[in-house]
């Protein structure tokens, strides 16, 4: 049972968060503003935060801010600021990641799982020393078995899409155009290549994103390529 | 009344004989005048010196012609000849018959006697004139002998009249230096000069002392004879004409033009045709009929006895209908108004009018100018005499140099010259910093203030005012990018309150719907409320992106980027939703990698939002077409599809934001997709254009190529 910690001056949305969770078997408290929420905290162990920016008394930066001063503690920033700067800042500051709202709740509670996870299991992984193992952040390819775990979850690929993933992956961090992924992965010239590997990057991220809109290891650097992001 | 054809064919037929009427009263009045005459006695006519004279001059007529060679030489019949008597209104009554003559100059004869009768000797001739019933009297080298003793005693008093006569001969032709209307220029015997004198004629005539009437006056005596009787009637048919003819003459004036079932004038070709013209023609024909007929009958014997009466009558009523054409068309031009437009002194006129209106304007433009010209010159008075005061000193001064200090002063004016040019260009200079300032003011540029020091005195104000407006300019755009940044800020601000409640408006829909309820229209009822709050959600995103985007308020991030693969990246992306609909994609990308400059993430919006338009809004199994060409060193992109919904909506409007295809906004979509497109594409230096032709959709972009 894992305690997550929801933090929103508005109740509403409090409430319905611990609904959501809730059912899908976390244990939820709640606090309204940020010093109630560095309360909590102090007083019990949390494993996640759900924290919201806009807030009375102790915003949600500040309260992030002083968590991070004695923390690892995941914590996912929950906002109506939709802007680059607000993600980014947030980001920054030591968030784990940031939600806009108005959030998906599939969204919301699979950023959660992934936050927990890390916290709890996969934190303690730590390095895997097989070579023929690719990994970032919670993304891992087992070259072994054939298989990809997101978040601890096996993702079913066709063999096509795991090639090319497994070939960003390997290159992480690497910026690959279609013609380049074409012809490593076919190991063939590119010439009627038109937008199949495309369509294989979008349902890629489809599997392994919980956003693919916003994905967090395959990005798409419009206009130049796809790479495989590195995460630590 | 007006309009009765009768009345005027009647008036028009009356008039010429009623006027002829009048005439032919007036001839009468004339015929009676003449026929009252003194009567005389012909005893004391036949002593008188009025028969002597009229009877010497005759001779003497007759002895020109022999000389001369006249033409009357040869034509001369038989006692055809007479004295006229004149009446005391001069105009011959009487005649004298059977004058006869015979004239003897040298060798040639000139008699009135016909030389065909059985008198073929002059000696016979003689005979045959003194034969007759009737007086002689003769001349003979220079000797009368008469029977009458008036002749006899004061022929002699005539003798000066036959003497002497001048002649000269030029190119064959005899001119006469006297002149006398018988004998102008008659052909002579080739005698240079020519003189000659009573002696030397013989002259033998002959007369009967007995007068008789004229031809003409026999005729005035027959007609006044036969009228006399009506003289009453014509006197009172006189003032009636008269006043008949007015009458129907002002009539016709009245009704001149109007015709039965027409309104105002009727007009017809003929009087389309220039009054001048109209009233020459007439005027010359109707001048010839009288020139070549009524005038042509030299005396009323002629009118009256070689069918001159019809010949009048003929010529009177065809110079009456002329002038009858000429009055109707001056009448009903009158009366229509076009009497002065349809005559060529009328458009002369009209001509001149506007020419003299455009000269007028002219001169008035000039003048203008000129008070214009004179205002800036009082206004700007100060200058002006400056200048003028400046001019004059300088030629004092120059002058005064050059009296005090001759030479050394020339080198001095030169100097002071050299000072005032300088002067006058650093002006010119300031005034063309000010110039330029404006310039690059009026092209939209901030140019530094303007440094007050580096300008004259004359120059002063008008850099403080000019660095005042740039200043108020400068700061209208701040204020204007200012709030145009605060509109943003607004609208940002609002969208975050917006999204906190609908946060949970989302969140507690999402968990009705998993709540078990039976009842189904509570369940449609809930997936209502579920889609309108994602549309709320996806508008106030929409909202702030569009408002930044075209408020420039984006952060861009610009790379290098190549188009062939952000197309196959983009549609790649689309691949699933457009085969939803069942689109053909037809993509035409050139070999030649294309790079721009743009920022990867506005360029995939750019390209979402319209690719997102299409997957809605794009008919069903229809086919999509994106072209990619490269043109000089711009990339052209164009998208082509056919609109499900039928487009009555123009592309201007359809940029607008808010504005969707389908106007009763029943699909999804904020409306702000093509909006926030275009604002990112201008923002980064591109092109973008919209088209709608019937119901083909077509999205033009375009950027420029970076090597």
């Amino acid at each position: 049972m894992y305690n997550i910690l929801v933090c929103d001056d508005e109740k509403e949305i409090v409430k319905a968060i611990e609904i959501y969770l809730t059912k899908e078997g976390y244990n939820v408290l709640k606090a309204y503003n940020g010093e109630e929420c560095i309360k909590m905290l102090k007083k019990n162990d949390i494993h996640l935060v759900i924290l919201d920016i806009m807030m009375p008394k102790k915003d949600g930066i500040e309260t992030l801010e002083e968590i991070r001063e004695y923390s690892t503690i995941p914590v996912i920033m929950l906002s109506a600021k939709s802007e680059d700067e607000d993600k980014i800042n947030g980001l920054n500051l030591g968030a784990d990641d940031y939600v806009t709202k108005p959030f998906n709740v599939l969204e919301l509670i699979a950023r959660v799982n992934s936050g927990i996870r890390r916290y709890t299991k996969l934190g303690k992984l730590e390095e895997n020393s097989d070579k023929n193992i690719y990994r970032t952040g919670d993304l891992i390819v087992d070259d072994n078995l054939k298989t990809v775990t997101v978040d601890g979850n096996i993702v079913k690929l066709t063999p096509t899409e795991y090639n090319i993933l497994k070939f960003l992956l390997k290159n992480k961090g690497i910026v690959y155009s279609i013609e380049q992924i074409y012809q490593n992965v076919w190991e063939d010239e590119a010439y009627v290549v038109e937008n199949i590997i495309a369509v294989h990057i979008r349902h890629i991220r489809e599997k392994i994103e919980i956003n693919p809109k916003e994905p967090k290891y395959l990005k798409v650097i419009w206009g130049i390529g796809y790479k495989i992001e590195k995460i630590d | 009344m007006k309009e009765s054809r009768v009345l005027k064919i009647l008036s028009y037929v009356l008039i010429p004989i009623f006027i002829l009427n009048l005439i032919f009263c007036a001839l009468y009045g004339i015929c009676k005048e003449k026929f009252i005459t003194t009567q005389i006695s012909e005893s004391e006519y036949f002593t008188s010196d009025l028969f002597l004279s009229d009877y010497m001059n005759d001779l003497k007529i007759e002895c020109n012609n022999l000389i001369y060679n006249h033409d009357r030489y040869t034509q001369i019949q038989d006692g055809e000849y007479e004295i006229s008597y004149k009446s005391n209104n001069d105009k011959y009554n009487y005649e004298i018959k059977d004058l006869y003559y015979l004239i003897i100059y040298e060798n040639f004869v000139l008699t009135n006697v016909e030389l065909t009768a059985d008198t073929n000797s002059i000696e016979k001739l003689i005979k045959y004139i003194s034969t007759q019933d009737s007086k002689t009297a003769n001349i003979i080298n220079g000797e009368v002998i008469a029977e009458s003793e008036i002749i006899q005693n004061k022929a002699i008093q005539y003798f000066d009249n036959f003497i002497i006569k001048y002649y000269k001969i030029v190119n064959d032709v005899v001119l006469s230096e006297e002149t006398d209307e018988n004998n102008t220029a008659i052909y002579s015997y080739g005698k240079q000069n020519y003189e000659t004198s009573i002696e030397d004629f013989k002259i033998y005539s002959s007369y009967k002392e007995q007068l008789v009437e004229s031809a003409d006056y026999k005729i005035y005596k027959d007609l006044i004879k036969k009228v006399q009787p009506y003289e009453n009637l014509m006197i009172y048919s006189v003032p009636i004409s008269g006043i008949l003819i007015t009458i129907m003459f002002i009539y016709l004036i009245i009704s001149i033009g109007h015709i039965k079932n027409k309104e105002g004038i009727d007009l017809n070709d003929f009087d389309k045709i220039p009054i001048e013209i109209i009233f020459i023609v007439i005027g010359i024909l109707v001048g010839l009929i009288i020139y070549f007929t009524i005038l042509n009958f030299e005396n009323l014997n002629e009118c009256f006895y070689t069918g001159g009466i019809s010949v009048f009558l003929l010529s009177y009523f065809v110079s009456y209908i002329l002038c009858c054409l000429a009055m109707v068309t001056l009448i009903k031009r009158i009366k229509a108004k076009i009497l002065f437009k349809e005559s060529i002194i009328g458009n002369f006129c009209i001509w001149c009018s506007k020419f003299i209106k455009k000269l007028f304007k002219k001169i008035k433009k000039i003048y203008t100018k000129i008070k214009i010209t004179y205002k800036n010159i009082v206004d700007s008075w100060s200058i002006i005499l400056k200048i003028s005061l400046m001019i004059v000193a300088y030629f004092i001064l120059a002058f005064c140099f050059l009296l005090i200090f001759e030479d050394i002063g020339f080198i001095l004016d030169l100097f002071i010259l050299a000072y005032i040019l300088y002067k006058l260009f650093e002006n010119i200079s300031c005034y063309q910093k000010i110039e330029n300032h404006l310039k690059a003011m009026y092209k939209g540029e901030h140019p530094p203030k303007l440094n007050k020091l580096e300008f004259t005195k004359y120059f002063k104000n008008i850099v403080e005012y000019v660095n005042d407006i740039s200043r108020g300019y400068e700061n209208a755009i701040e204020e204007g990018i200012k709030s145009e940044r605060l509109k943003t800020e607004l609208i940002t601000n609002v969208s975050h309150d917006i999204k906190t409640p609908l946060t949970s408006i989302i969140n507690y829909v999402d968990l009705i719907k998993k709540e078990e309820i039976n009842n189904d229209k509570a369940k449609e009822y809930i997936e209502i409320l579920d889609n309108k709050s994602q549309r709320l959600k996806k508008l106030t995103e929409d909202l702030v992106e569009a408002s930044k985007a075209s408020s420039g308020n984006v952060k861009l991030n610009i790379e290098k980027i190549n188009i062939n693969e952000l197309i196959k990246q983009t549609t790649g992306e689309f691949q699933d939703k457009f085969k939803e609909k069942n689109l053909d994609i037809i993509t035409q990308i050139p070999n030649q990698i294309l790079y721009i400059n743009a920022d990867n993430r506005y360029m995939y919006r750019i390209i979402e939002n319209l690719f997102s338009n299409i997957s809605k809004y794009a008919l069903e199994n229809s086919r999509v077409y994106i072209d990619v060409k490269k043109e000089l060193n711009i990339v052209k992109i164009d998208i082509k599809n056919i609109s499900k919904e039928k487009l009555n909506i123009s592309a201007d409007e359809l940029i607008q934001r808010f504005v969707r295809g389908d106007r009763a906004r029943t699909t999804e979509g904020s409306g702000l997709g093509i909006s926030i497109s275009k604002s990112l594409t201008e923002i980064q230096n591109g092109v973008f254009e919209l088209q709608i032709d019937g119901d083909l959709f077509k999205v033009h972009l375009e950027f420029n190529i970076v090597n």
